[in-house]
């Protein structure tokens, strides 16, 4: 993939947390937690879609 | 204008997996503790309206019962604006319901985590997900008049389809019960065989069912494949002939992005699964206009017949399966807004020179694969990208509102946003657009998490950054980055009132004023049927919010 630049504005005054790059952290960690539990449990099983 | 969306189920049990269609049934009645709801007029699938006047429903093929969606349907709205706060209030619902079923469902021995994905593609590759809807001229002049000739001459064809399936069900329901009362025999004592009934006697066997759909399907494709045909050579020609470059280039700023099987960055989840451009009447046809909504109509005509006159109007419904499931306000108005200038555009005339695609489905995936924006295909003006196509329509676009003797204030603003997006994209400058377009906003969560190289990862990324609530798009939100339009108040007020000036706020009003002490009530998008059987009162509600006059009442349906 072609890289996008990567951005930091600062937060809103009633954001919950301090940075952009904090957030980015949350979910690459809850992703990197989840992975293929959530994959499976998102199919939509034959008939479905 | 209006929109459908899908939501996929994700359940985490902590014991056993209840079944979508039980997960439907827990949130339609957390749903109704928040807001008035009625059932649904007609009863082939489980469906609530609610008193904002939209609906839900549970969308799921006829043997797969457990593994089926949620549908939303936004009520009937005048403009880009009014429908994306409908859209939003769908969703706040929606999230309020979510964990009262939840909590209902531990009751009933399901506990569990639960969540609702708003996307389009699974990471097996199972496509579904949002239809936009238009209110469009079908055709005109003499091209109506053949149109209407037309599916007079088809009304016969129609008919017999009727009788045939009719007819069908009775060797059905003969075969059923001879086959019954042998595994009754079969199940007595001297020729014990429990299996055989069993197997009978299980209507819900999942084969069976898919039997029986590939019968119905096969009994209707004679008309399905004749009818689908006949729209494609009239109805909503002149958007689909001008208007169709527009569709398959307008992912550079609509699509949702999406991490296909082989762990490319795609522009659209949806656009690689497209096939046609119309459908001819196949269940496996994923098209860009999908006339399929008009074909429901006339194959469930022997029980709604009334419907069908609807088939004859020169102003229907245009039905778009080529959309993705937008997560950010401004993408959605974007999308909306600008849809709704092309076919303004394209039904007065205006877009007689668009450049047209010879090979539209080819030239879809080619300008959805690259992220790059560079990829070109060819067309009548020569060989352009995804970003000249859009430019040439933005231009027009700004003709015509300029020349419209009312302008609107809503028209000028879609036209200015579209202007600065395809600027934006156009110089490459995507941080500009983080937090305001889908696919920019999901890739820059890809490379911003490190997920390069972990496809399982990514398609983690993928998938969450679209699950309401808590998803990525929702987490991301909270660094202030993304552009919201809408208020919270105003959301708040579009979960319980109806728009107004729309055929919607007559059914609003209708559910909202509803006693529950009253005959219980069905209603359809049209109608209201209050009690139940041949003294069943159907109140029809007004099609046009002015035109109160055409409130009428008729005998059951």
């Amino acid at each position: 993939m072609e890289p996008i630049r990567k951005i930091d504005i600062e937060p809103r005054q009633d954001a919950d947390v301090d940075t952009t790059s904090e957030i980015l952290r949350e979910i690459a960690r809850d992703a990197r937690s989840l992975k293929a539990r959530y994959l499976r449990e998102t199919i939509v099983p034959e008939g479905g879609e | 204008m209006g929109q459908e969306t899908e939501y996929a189920i994700r359940f985490s049990p902590k014991l056993g997996h209840p079944g979508n269609d039980t997960i439907y049934r827990f949130l339609a009645e957390a749903i109704g503790s928040h807001v008035r709801t009625e059932p649904g007029l007609y009863t082939q699938r489980p469906q609530i309206f609610t008193q904002n006047g939209g609906a839900f429903h549970y969308e799921c093929l006829p043997y797969g019962h457990e593994g089926g969606l949620i549908e939303g349907a936004t009520p009937e709205c005048r403009g880009p604006s009014q429908l994306l706060l409908y859209q939003k209030a769908q969703e706040a619902l929606l999230l309020k319901a979510i964990p009262i079923a939840e909590k209902r469902l531990g009751v009933h021995g399901h506990p569990g985590k639960l969540g609702l994905l708003k996307n389009c593609r699974d990471a097996e590759g199972h496509v579904y997900g949002a239809q936009e809807s238009f209110e469009a001229e079908v055709a005109s002049g003499a091209s109506m008049f053949v149109y209407r000739v037309g599916l007079l001459a088809l009304l016969p064809l129609l008919a017999l389809t009727f009788i045939i399936r009719r007819v069908a069900v009775l060797i059905a329901l003969i075969g059923l019960t001879v086959a019954m009362l042998g595994a009754v025999i079969a199940a007595l004592p001297p020729f014990r065989s429990r299996s055989w009934l069993d197997r009978l006697t299980n209507v819900k066997e999942q084969r069976n069912e898919r039997r029986l759909y590939r019968v119905s399907l096969w009994l209707n494709r004679p008309f399905a494949s004749l009818f689908s045909r006949w729209l494609n050579l009239w109805a909503f020609k002149r958007i689909r002939n001008h208007g169709h470059a527009f569709f398959v280039s307008r992912a550079v700023y609509s699509g949702a992005g999406s991490v296909d099987e082989s762990g490319r960055f795609v522009l659209s989840e949806k656009a690689p699964a497209i096939n046609r451009v119309v459908p001819r009447g196949h269940p496996e046809d994923r098209a860009i206009f999908d006339t399929g909504n008009l074909l429901k109509i006339a194959l469930g005509a022997d029980a709604h017949f009334h419907l069908l006159r609807g088939l004859f109007s020169q102003r229907q419904r245009l039905q778009l399966g080529l959309a993705d499931s937008s997560m950010l306000e401004e993408a959605e108005f974007l999308k909306m807004g600008t849809t709704a200038l092309v076919v303004d555009m394209a039904e007065t005339g205006w877009l007689e020179d668009a450049p047209m695609l010879s090979q539209p489905v080819e030239a879809l995936h080619t300008l959805v694969a690259d992220p790059t924006l560079e990829a070109t295909v060819t067309t009548t003006s020569g060989e352009l990208s995804g970003l000249q196509i859009q430019r040439y329509y933005l231009e027009r676009a700004k003709a015509f509102v300029a020349d419209s003797k009312a302008t609107s204030l809503e028209a000028s603003e879609v036209v200015g946003l579209w202007e600065e997006v395809l600027t934006a994209l156009e110089a490459k400058e995507m941080d500009r657009l983080v937090g305001r377009i889908d696919w920019v906003t999901k890739r820059y969560l890809l490379e911003g998490c490190e997920s390069r190289g972990d496809a399982a990862m990514m398609k983690t990324i993928d998938l969450r950054y679209h699950e309401i609530g808590d998803g990525y798009s929702a987490q991301f939100a909270r660094t202030g980055n993304v552009q919201q339009l809408l208020s919270p108040d105003e959301i708040e007020n579009a979960v319980s009132e109806p728009p107004e000036g729309t055929p919607a706020y007559a059914r609003g009003r209708f559910i909202r004023s509803r006693e529950s002490n009253l005959a219980p009530v069905r209603i359809s998008w049209h109608s209201a049927l209050i009690g139940g059987g041949l003294k069943g009162k159907l109140i029809r509600f007004p099609t046009r919010p002015e035109a109160e006059s055409d409130r009428g009442t008729d005998g059951g349906e």
